[in-house]
C-alpha cells in the first residue's frame, strides 16, 4: 500500500522513510512509517488533527528526532538527530504555518541570512539572487520592509522566498495557509503552485484540496500516527479506499 | 558653605563613584551575558553550577560581600584594593540580576525563531548570535537600564570600605559643618544628577527599538 505508485523507477529517491517510529515519552506519534518520495515529486499529506503530519515533516528536516527506523535524503542516511553541516537534511527547506520570519531583519535580510552564513557568495550577489526570488513570489517591492509591516499572505510568501534562497532540493510545507485570513490564502497557493511547477520536490501538509488536486502527484493520508492510504489525488478524492479517509474527506470537503 | 559649594564638595567624589560604575559595568555586562546564556543552554550538573554562581552574587547582601572581600579575604592571603572589591562586588551583584534578564529574554522568544534557524541549516551558535540575541537584547533594555541605575545608587556603599566617593565626601563635609539638611539633600541631588541621564538614555534606546520595527 505504501509503495510508490509512480513507475519512474530510474528516478532517484529524494526521501526514503522506512519503519520510522517516533515517540513523545510513551506516546507513539509516528508508527512504523514507510514512505518514498522521488525527485521532483509533489506529495500532499493530509489527515485529522493530531494524526502526526507535522511530526513526520519535522522528522524529515531534523526538528524532531525519531527513535527507530530509517530516513534517507538522496540516499544519504540521516540519523534521528540533525547533525551539523554534514547532515543531508541541509538539502531541505521548510515553510512553517506561522511563517517564523525574523522580525528584526528586513525581508531581504531574512532571505539572505542562510546563504550569507553558508558563504554562498558576496553580499551583492546574494542580494541580487534574493531579489530575483522575491520577484518570483511577487514581493520584490517590499524587500526593504520589516516582516511586521506586511500582511500575513505577504509574510508567508517571504517565508517561501527565504526557503527557496537556500536552493533546497526538497521543500517542506507545514500547513502554510492555515494561519492566514481566507482572502490571503490564494496568493500563497498561487506561489506554491508556481514553485511546484518548477519541478521542485515538495512535501506539503495541507488541507487545501484544490491545491492537492492541481499539483499533487500523490496524496498521503495519515491517521493516528500511521499512513493509512496513499493514492493519486483524483482517486483519493473520488474513491478513497479506506473508511477513515472517506470519513475525513466528508468532513473537510 | 553655600548649597552650591556643598554640591561641588560632594562632586569631588564623583570620579570614584563614576569609575566604580564604569568598571562595575565591565564586570556586570559580560557576567550577565555569559551566565545568562549558559543557564539558558545548560542542563544537569552544569546548570546547577551556573545557577549556584548566579545565586551567590544575586542573593548575598552587597554590604556583607564588600566586608567579606575587603576585610576577611586578606586573612586567607587574598588582598584586593578597595576599588577592585567595590567594582567587582557591585558589578557582579548587578550582573547576577542582569543574567536573569538575559535568560528570561532568551526563553521568552517564540520557539519558531529557533526552529526557523535550524530549518535554514544554521549552526546553534549562529542561531543564538544572529536570531535570538538581537531580539532578546531589545526586551532586556528596560531591565538593564533599571539595573544600571541600581548600580549607581549601590556605589554609595563603597564608602564603607574606605573609598572616598560622593557619599563619603558628604560625610566628610558633614564633619566640618553642621548642615544635615543641606548636605544630604545635596547628596540626593548629586545621585539624581548622574542617574537621570541614564534614564533618558534608556528611553532613547527603547524609542529607537520600537521605531526600528515600525519604520
Ligand atoms: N512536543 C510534543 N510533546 C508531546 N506530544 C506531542 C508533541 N508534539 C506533538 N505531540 C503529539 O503528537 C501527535 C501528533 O502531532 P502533530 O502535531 O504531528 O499532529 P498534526 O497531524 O500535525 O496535527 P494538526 O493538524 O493539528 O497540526 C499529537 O497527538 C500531539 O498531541
Ligand atoms: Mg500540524
Amino acid at each position: 500500500m505504501c509503495s510508490s505508485i509512480t513507475d519512474k523507477t530510474e528516478v532517484q529517491n529524494a526521501v526514503t522513510i522506512s519503519e520510522l517510529s517516533k515517540f513523545y515519552g510513551e506516546f507513539e506519534a509516528l508508527k512504523h512509517i514507510d514512505l518514498e518520495v522521488t525527485q521532483g515529486e509533489r506529495v500532499v499529506v493530509c489527515g485529522p488533527s493530531g494524526s502526526g503530519k507535522s511530526t513526520l515533516i519535522r522528522c524529515i528536516n531534523g526538528l524532531e528526532t525519531f527513535q527507530s527506523g530509517g530516513l534517507e535524503i538522496f540516499g544519504e542516511a540521516a540519523g534521528g538527530k540533525r547533525n551539523g553541516k554534514t547532515d543531508p537534511r541541509h538539502k531541505t527547506g521548510m515553510v512553517f504555518q506561522n511563517f517564523n520570519l525574523f522580525p528584526h531583519m528586513t525581508v531581504l535580510d531574512n532571505c539572505t541570512l542562510s546563504p550569507r552564513k553558508h558563504k554562498r557568495g558576496t553580499r551583492d550577489k546574494l542580494d541580487a539572487l534574493a531579489l530575483e526570488v522575491l520577484d518570483k513570489v511577487k514581493i520584490k517591492d517590499q524587500a526593504d520592509k520589516y516582516p511586521s509591516q506586511l500582511s500575513g499572505g505577504q509574510q508567508q510568501r517571504v517565508a517561501i522566498a527565504r526557503a527557496l534562497c537556500m536552493e533546497p532540493e526538497i521543500l517542506l510545507f507545514d500547513e502554510p495557509t492555515s494561519a492566514l485570513d481566507p482572502e490571503m490564502i490564494n496568493e500563497v497557493l498561487d506561489v506554491m503552485v508556481q514553485v511546484a511547477n518548477e519541478g521542485n520536490t515538495m512535501i506539503c501538509v495541507t488541507h487545501e484540496m484544490g491545491f492537492a488536486r492541481k499539483v499533487a502527484d500523490r496524496v498521503v493520508f495519515m491517521d493516528a500516527g500511521e499512513i493509512v492510504e496513499i493514492a493519486k489525488p483524483e482517486d483519493f478524492f473520488s474513491t478513497p479506499k479506506t473508511d477513515r479517509a472517506a470519513e475525513f474527506l466528508s468532513q473537510v470537503l | 558653605m553655600s548649597f552650591f559649594a556643598i554640591l561641588l564638595g560632594i562632586f569631588e567624589g564623583f570620579r570614584v563613584t563614576f569609575s566604580i560604575v564604569v568598571v562595575g559595568l565591565c564586570y556586570a555586562v559580560p557576567f550577565a551575558f555569559c551566565f545568562g546564556i549558559l543557564q539558558y543552554f545548560s542542563k544537569g550538573p552544569l546548570y546547577v553550577a551556573v545557577t549556584a554562581i548566579i545565586e551567590f552574587w544575586r542573593s548575598s547582601p552587597v554590604v556583607i560581600l564588600l566586608f567579606v572581600f575587603y576585610y576577611s579575604l586578606p586573612a586567607f592571603g587574598i588582598t584586593m584594593s578597595a576599588f577592585t572589591v567595590g567594582s567587582l562586588v557591585l558589578g557582579l551583584n548587578t550582573g547576577g540580576y542582569a543574567s536573569q534578564a538575559v535568560r528570561a529574554a532568551l526563553q521568552s522568544l517564540d520557539r519558531g525563531q529557533y526552529e526557523a534557524g535550524v530549518a535554514l541549516g544554521l549552526p546553534r551558535f549562529q542561531i543564538l548570535w544572529s536570531i535570538e540575541l538581537p531580539q532578546a537584547v531589545v526586551s532586556m533594555v528596560p531591565t538593564f537600564i533599571n539595573l544600571w541605575i541600581q548600580l549607581i545608587k549601590g556605589t554609595a556603599l563603597v564608602s564603607l570600605i574606605t573609598m572616598v566617593d560622593m557619599t563619603a565626601r558628604a560625610k566628610e563635609i558633614a564633619q566640618i559643618e553642621y548642615n544635615p539638611v543641606g548636605i544630604y539633600s545635596g547628596l540626593l541631588l548629586a545621585y539624581l544628577i548622574i542617574c537621570y541621564p541614564v534614564t533618558i538614555f534608556g528611553r532613547w534606546v527603547e524609542g529607537r527599538n520600537s521605531q526600528e520595527k515600525r519604520a
